[in-house]
């Protein structure tokens, strides 16, 4: 995971007269057919994953019911049929060695996939914004403090850890568990740069002003500081997201990501790897997918970044 | 998953196979072809085996993993007694080997007496003597030494209070009367001495050679083939033994003039090289099973199926029902899950029809005269109606969770995914509990912590039920840490019918105790394990030996030009 190239310490300018900063950049968003590409695939899945219970009924096939009949038992059950078993019934092929339909798997995969990724970045950037503003504004011992922790969390080999501390943590929901690791590494990022924007803008001049005019610190902070970060977090937010997907998808890979029987992309690449040079077919689909989403959340942030970026406002 | 095949100690050693219904089904096994081991390729050529770590011991007495101790008694040491070298069933026919016959008894099996032949040979060509058979099994009580099969430690008189031979001198109860005798006194009468004399502990060392620890580097010969150079973890070459005397051995055949073991591979790699079949790999084997993911690629193309061999060993996969807590103390439920569970769904995972034949019962069917047992008459698929009404009947009707534990590989999340798929039909909650493979037999042999449901498998030491159903059902020998009656079913009757059967030792009181156990249900059995191998196209005399998990037999292996 690297921070994307949001440089430390940028300086969010107060917006031009007239127009509404969001607007603006709205309005920049719709003439990017990158966004709207990005976009696009961004909802397709989102709505895949939303809909999987009912995709899976229009089918037929549960994602964990077995269908020996389309497999081959000799051959350790590789799928039967041309393309790892697609047919009208199977959309996209059923997975050796136990017949579960790829399709029914991909959308359920999908939900978890998405979930993980957007919880976790969730969780990531509420916890860096707090801790980032609270270093960036109160500055001191404080700020030392909280700026230690970011660098030795973020001096960690993150996916050897991730795999340690999942391994030992205690039964439970391992989505929710997912969710708080990848949080937890995720955190520095976002604190780093809202701490950066935070020393800016305390002594910037409308925070001077605010303050001049006996405002509580609380109040600075969340009338006067916060809406200027909004732009950096979201454009930050929405490159993480397929970062952690790509997290997630390596964790399962991994074996350590969801449980069985449950699918995920990562998941279903680590069964794909055995069956590679039989079945590409089932290698392809979860591939195809995370690469789709991982590109269209990265062109997505690419286009939130020019579009909210004052300085690109001659562009 | 079960205990991985290759390792001896414990769950899951090996014994003797039914081979008839492994050549017939799915029509994989090519045993039959060119492995009747008796004429088929010329002298000559150098033979490589190819394996992915060192063999942990070639030291005769503590060589106790299967194809180690089919390695090393096929090529470098003779015992007093060994199976013939047949595919199936006439495989596990007990031969003399350094001996005249295969052991006499006056008493009823309680002193056996073994005359060698003449003309038998070390390396050195100084003759091997009985004396030195009997410092070989007397090695085997050395403490330095403990790795081997503990069969004459604890079956010899006097057994229990001797050292060895470094510090206790030597043992009365094995003598040796004139330089050609040897005589076994025994504690208790046994007739499966002669099969117990197969194991390499029976091999013969030379007193004037022995090194103590360091005879693992540097066995001394007494079979066709002596050590040339030893590399651990990389190589093992071994070249002819000039003074090994065909005329004296009716079972090996010494074919190759040289023998490569390259050691420190990936098995894929090694799947890879002999799919491929090129230049040297051509006279190249695998030492041990092919990699499942190897499997599809090997059977979806016929020139390379032709050298795929598949044969029944003598080992059984488990599903293993922990009796000591609920669910499973109740009879009725673990029966209902004789029903429930999916045993084709849990084969494909592991490997497919290729690797193994759906268990009825526990005994692998060889141990019981080739005849198979069928218990409970369920489909390969399970039969869910079924295993419902019996939970209705014991209460259970809505269902229940529990944990299966299974190893942290994909194969093992697999053949974990295949069980909870098969419960699942009839309400049962399947949580898996993957384990790395290294600490798996710690895990479920903590009987506080085992888990409701274990994978669990066991292959016998000798074609005999004696090595089988005690270790695995007898109650008496439940221990709190790395317990092998791992379903913890505890019944005194039955203990004392394994025992009668133990003492009375012929195959119909074996088959009633296994329908008897079948029918408290402490186990569901899968699968009757096959060992998929392969073998480069200019390998001769390949087949799978039942008696070694049906591993290759080393004593038919050669290779044309």
């Amino acid at each position: 995971m690297s921070a994307p190239s949001l440089a430390e310490g940028r300086a969010a300018t107060p917006p031009p007269l007239g127009r509404s900063p969001w607007r603006t950049a709205a309005r920049r968003l719709r003439r990017d057919p990158a966004a709207l590409i990005g976009l696009g695939i961004v909802l397709l899945f989102v709505l895949m994953a939303l809909t999987a219970p009912v995709l899976t009924a229009l089918n037929g096939h549960g994602p964990n019911e077995f269908h020996p009949e389309k497999i081959d038992k000799a051959l350790a059950g590789a799928p039967k049929g041309a393309l790892g078993g697609v047919d009208g019934d199977f959309w996209l092929g059923v997975e050796p060695g136990t017949g579960r339909d790829v399709f029914s798997r991909m959308v359920h995969g999908a939900r978890i996939s998405l979930l993980i990724s957007v919880l976790a970045t969730g969780v990531a950037t509420a916890a860096g914004t707090a801790l980032g503003l609270l270093a960036g504004f109160s500055g001191g011992r404080l700020d030392a403090l909280i700026s230690r922790v970011m660098d030795l969390v973020l001096s960690f080999p993150q996916l050897i850890f991730m795999i340690a501390l999942v391994s030992v943590l205690p039964e439970g929901n391992r989505t929710l568990e997912l969710v708080f690791v990848m949080g937890f590494f995720g955190w520095p990022y976002v604190g780093r740069i809202v701490r950066g924007q935070a020393l800016v803008l305390r002594s910037r001049e409308f925070v001077e002003a605010a303050r001049a005019a006996g405002m509580t610190r609380a109040r600075i902070l969340f009338r006067e500081v916060l809406p200027n970060l909004l732009a950096p977090i979201l454009v930050y937010a929405t490159l993480t997201v397929p970062i952690n997907i790509g997290t997630e998808a390596a964790l399962s890979f991994l074996g350590i990501g969801v449980r069985p029987p449950d699918s995920s992309w990562g998941q279903m690449m680590a069964t794909a790897m055995t069956w590679y040079q039989v079945d590409p077919m089932f290698f392809v689909v979860p591939g195809v997918c995370l690469l789709l989403t991982v590109l269209a959340f990265t062109l997505l942030g690419d286009a939130f970044r020019d579009a909210l970026d004052p300085r690109s406002a001659t562009r | 998953m079960t205990r991985p095949l290759g390792r001896a100690r414990g769950p899951l050693r090996t014994t003797a196979a039914l081979s008839l219904s492994l050549v017939l089904a799915g029509g994989l096994a090519s045993c039959g072809s060119d492995g009747d081991g008796s004429s088929s390729g010329a002298a000559g050529g150098t033979l490589t085996v190819l394996y992915t770590q060192d063999v942990a011991h070639l030291d005769p007495q503590r060589n106790y993993v299967m194809f180690a101790m089919d390695f090393g008694v096929r090529l470098l040491y003779r015992t007093l007694t060994t199976y013939a070298a047949k595919p199936g069933q006439p495989g596990t026919e007990i031969v003399p080997d350094l001996a005249e016959d295969a052991g006499k008894t006056s008493d009823g099996g309680q002193t056996w007496t073994f005359r060698l032949k003449q003309g038998l040979k070390y390396e050195d060509g100084t003759p091997i003597t009985s004396q030195d058979v009997k410092y070989g099994v007397e090695r085997s009580f050395a403490p330095d030494l403990p790795e081997g099969p503990g069969y004459a430690r604890t079956m010899l008189a006097g057994g229990d209070k001797y050292k060895g031979p470094y510090k206790g001198g030597s043992l009365a109860s094995i003598e040796t009367p004139d330089a050609r005798t040897v005589v076994f006194h025994l504690k208790e009468p046994s007739m499966d001495w002669p099969k117990i004399a197969t194991l390499p502990t029976f091999a013969p060392v030379p007193k004037a050679k022995d090194t103590g620890v360091n005879y693992d580097k540097r066995p001394f010969s007494s079979g066709p083939y002596k050590v040339e150079s030893y590399d651990r973890g990389r190589r093992l070459v071994l070249v002819r033994n000039p003074h090994w005397d065909k005329a004296t051995d009716t079972v090996r055949q010494g074919k190759p003039d040289r023998i490569v073991l390259e050691e420190g591979l990936a098995q894929t790699a090694i799947d890879q090289r002999l799919i491929a079949d090129q230049g040297a790999d051509k006279r190249a084997v695998t030492l041990y099973s092919v990699a499942a993911a190897s499997m599809p690629r090997i059977l979806t193309r016929a020139d390379v199926k032709k050298r795929f061999i598949s044969a029944t060993s003598l080992c059984t996969r488990f599903l293993a029902m922990n009796t000591s807590k609920p669910p499973f103390d109740d009879p009725r439920v673990r029966q209902a899950m004789q029903y429930a569970v999916d045993k084709e769904a849990y084969r494909t995972a592991h490997g497919g029809s290729g690797v193994g034949e759906l268990a009825g019962s526990y005994l692998p069917p060889t141990m019981t005269g080739g005849k198979a047992l069928d218990v409970y008459h369920a489909p390969p698929n399970g039969d869910p109606a079924r295993a419902k009404q019996l939970l209705t009947a014991a209460g259970k009707g809505g269902g229940f969770s529990i944990t299966l534990t299974t190893t942290s590989t994909e194969q093992g999340k697999a053949e974990g995914e295949a069980v909870q798929q098969g419960l699942a039909r009839v309400g049962v909650k399947v949580r898996l509990n993957p384990v790395a493979k290294s600490v798996y037999y710690d895990a479920i042999g903590d009987i506080k912590k085992e888990d409701e449901l274990v994978f669990y498998g066991w292959c016998a030491d000798f074609p005999s039920a004696s090595s089988f159903i005690p270790p695995v059902f007898d109650g008496r020998n439940i221990t709190p840490k790395g317990n092998t009656v791992v379903s913890q079913y505890d019944d005194r009757a039955l203990n004392d019918a394994i025992g009668a059967a133990v003492k009375g030792g012929d195959t119909a009181a074996w088959q009633a105790v296994d329908q008897r156990i079948m029918q408290a249900s402490p186990m569901v059995p899968l699968i009757h394990d096959k060992l998929p191998l392969l073998r480069g196209s200019k390998v001769t005399g390949a087949f799978g030996h039942p008696i070694w998990e049906g591993e290759f037999d080393f004593a038919t292996l050669g290779v044309s030009e």
